[in-house]
């Protein structure tokens, strides 16, 4: 067995999950259920779980009524084929899992895919899904960028750094919420500063809006003398929002105070 | 009406009323450079078939319209990250660089700005070198500053001229790094991203005319393939005289791809002559329409 092509799959939460969905059930639906999960112990290939997946949408309903962990929102559907599929992926020999997971993801369309990057920090612990995970990221499909992006410790745990910068930059560009990337407080500092002043340096040359959220992006306490002046002329001329001059008048407040 | 030619669209994503309405407007040719498809391609193989049909099918096309059509061919930024495609594509290159209509290596450059990006974009300046060819090179969205940096620095370390180097989708703050150089200086005019023809005529005015080439990058997303002969309206406006616009939108354009030896600028000067008789491997592009002749 070659561990460093192994997941680490986090069982435990793969349990719960499986749990919660079973105790958010219709009753009339459980035999189905049951029968399928069967079906997959006795036979954990691709083709069962895609045929099974595919039944899904006769029995469970697509609403995003079910919520585990924080800001992790499913729809029952969805829970269901995501569930069929970790299935039969703990019941592949270990040394073979990584290859059913990237054979999965090939075949399952962008909504299970959605599913399984929220949960991939569960499914590869040991990071050894880097390589699809980044090359899933360079979708242009919002939705399916937020799932890596968003609420996801992935990132955190595997991106180099300058990749994870590009993450930011990308979901910033995106207009996704990017106080909920896991992760981002830990990145902040002199490069992402100046990665957040050249963005605003051509937002403003372009005439255009200043991203609301580019201001997450920056370490105050830690820009440089000039990018302080640069930040503050700005604020001067009235070019940036208000919250701008709040930040760079708090830093300045709190040097103060360590040098008296 | 002065003439154009748009030297950054990809046609393959846009319909026969766009060809129609361009050649209204003036538009005598255009460069399509090879891109990525909106998601990931799996295999070589698809490589293999899109780069064929820019040069058969979509040329065809192109001439069915009297627009004179040419291709860049390579292996585009976002795709340089999956190494085992990327490696089989750089293998199939050198059978495409040699062929008719095909004006440069192209579109190449940043998108994430990885390792494997450098080494992609490094390996096609030198194939380019290699054959002799003008280079299209894009800009990354994302730290476009850094990415364009980068790009100037790699251009040197592989040591192609500069002048045989179109650097794309400049904006306010990246087309001074590229004034330093020698390179050509390509901007993408957008509906609502990138650059617009006021920001463009305000580039011309502060800047000049020279190695200045405007495109409108028009693809299968939101864009618009008008932006060359608009962007000629708003110099117009801006008090620009005829020449200077034909320059820019016109001359610069060809005078840069006619490096190649695959371009004469001749021949481009005038529109193709129609024949809609014609076909491509037993396929039209009329459905059911009297063919035009001139
Ligand atoms: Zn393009």
């Amino acid at each position: 067995m070659n561990l460093e092509n192994s997941l680490e799959i986090k069982h435990q939460a793969l349990i719960d999950l499986q749990e919660y969905f079973i105790k958010h059930l219709e009753h009339a639906l459980l035999p189905w259920w049951q029968q399928a999960l069967d079906q997959i112990q006795q036979t954990p290939d691709i083709h069962k779980v895609m045929q099974l997946s595919s039944q899904c949408k006769r029995y469970f309903n697509d609403d995003p009524t079910l919520s585990l962990y924080n800001n992790l929102v499913w729809s029952p559907l969805r829970l269901a084929r995501l569930l069929l599929l970790t299935q039969a992926l703990i019941q592949q020999p270990v040394d073979t899992q990584q290859t059913f997971l990237h054979q999965a993801f090939a075949w399952v369309d962008d909504q299970e895919k959605i599913s399984i990057l929220k949960v991939i920090n569960w499914l590869d612990n040991s990071g050894c899904c880097l390589d699809l995970v980044q090359q899933a990221g360079r979708t242009s499909n919002s939705q399916l960028f937020a799932a890596i992006a968003l609420n996801n410790a992935y990132p955190m745990h595997h991106y180099t750094e300058r990749a994870f910068h590009q993450l930011i930059l990308k979901a910033l560009s995106m207009s996704l919420e990017i106080q909920h990337m896991v992760g981002l407080a830990e990145h902040r500092g002199p490069v992402l500063n100046q990665l957040a002043l050249e963005l605003l340096e051509e937002q403003l040359a372009a005439d255009r809006a200043i991203s609301d959220d580019l201001i997450h992006l920056v370490a105050f306490s830690l820009l440089t003398s000039a990018q302080r002046k640069y930040l503050e002329d700005l604020c001067l001329q009235r070019r940036l929002a208000p919250i701008w001059q709040d930040h760079l008048v708090k830093v300045r407040g709190s040097e103060r105070l360590i040098v008296s | 009406m002065p003439k154009y030619f748009d030297p950054h669209i990809h046609m393959l994503c846009r319909t026969t009323d766009d060809y129609q309405n361009m050649a209204a407007a003036g538009i005598l040719g255009v460069i399509e450079p090879a891109f990525w498809q909106g998601q990931a391609r799996t295999c070589v193989g698809s490589f293999v078939d899109y780069f064929d049909t820019l040069l058969g099918w979509e040329r065809f096309r192109a001439s069915m319209f009297g627009i004179h059509h040419f291709s860049a061919i390579g292996l585009n930024p976002k795709e340089a990250n999956s190494p085992s495609i990327a490696a089989e594509v750089l293998d199939i290159l050198p059978r495409y660089l040699g062929r008719d209509g095909v004006v440069a290596v192209g579109e190449i450059g940043y998108d994430d700005i990885t390792p494997e990006e450098d080494l992609f974009l490094a390996r096609q300046l030198e194939l380019a070198k290699q054959f002799n060819l003008p280079v299209l090179i894009h800009t990354p969205h994302r730290d476009k500053i850094g990415g364009t940096k980068r790009t100037l620095a790699v251009i040197r370390e592989v040591g192609i001229a500069e002048h045989m180097v179109i650097i794309d989708h400049l904006n306010e703050v990246t087309l001074p790094l590229v004034l330093e150089s020698d390179c050509w200086r390509g901007h993408s005019v957008y509906p609502n991203t990138k650059m617009s023809e006021q920001r463009m005529v305000a580039l011309l005015q502060e800047y000049g005319t020279e190695k200045m080439v405007v495109n409108s990058a028009a693809d299968w997303g939101i864009s618009d393939p008008l932006k060359v002969p608009k962007t000629g309206q708003a110099m117009r406006d801006a008090g620009f005289t005829d020449a200077q616009v034909e320059q820019v939108l016109f001359h610069n354009a060809v005078d840069f791809f006619a490096q190649s030896g695959q371009m004469d600028k001749q021949i481009v000067s005038t529109p193709l002559a129609i024949d809609q008789r014609r076909q491509w491997q037993n396929n039209s592009a009329l459905r059911g329409q009297e063919p035009v002749v001139e």
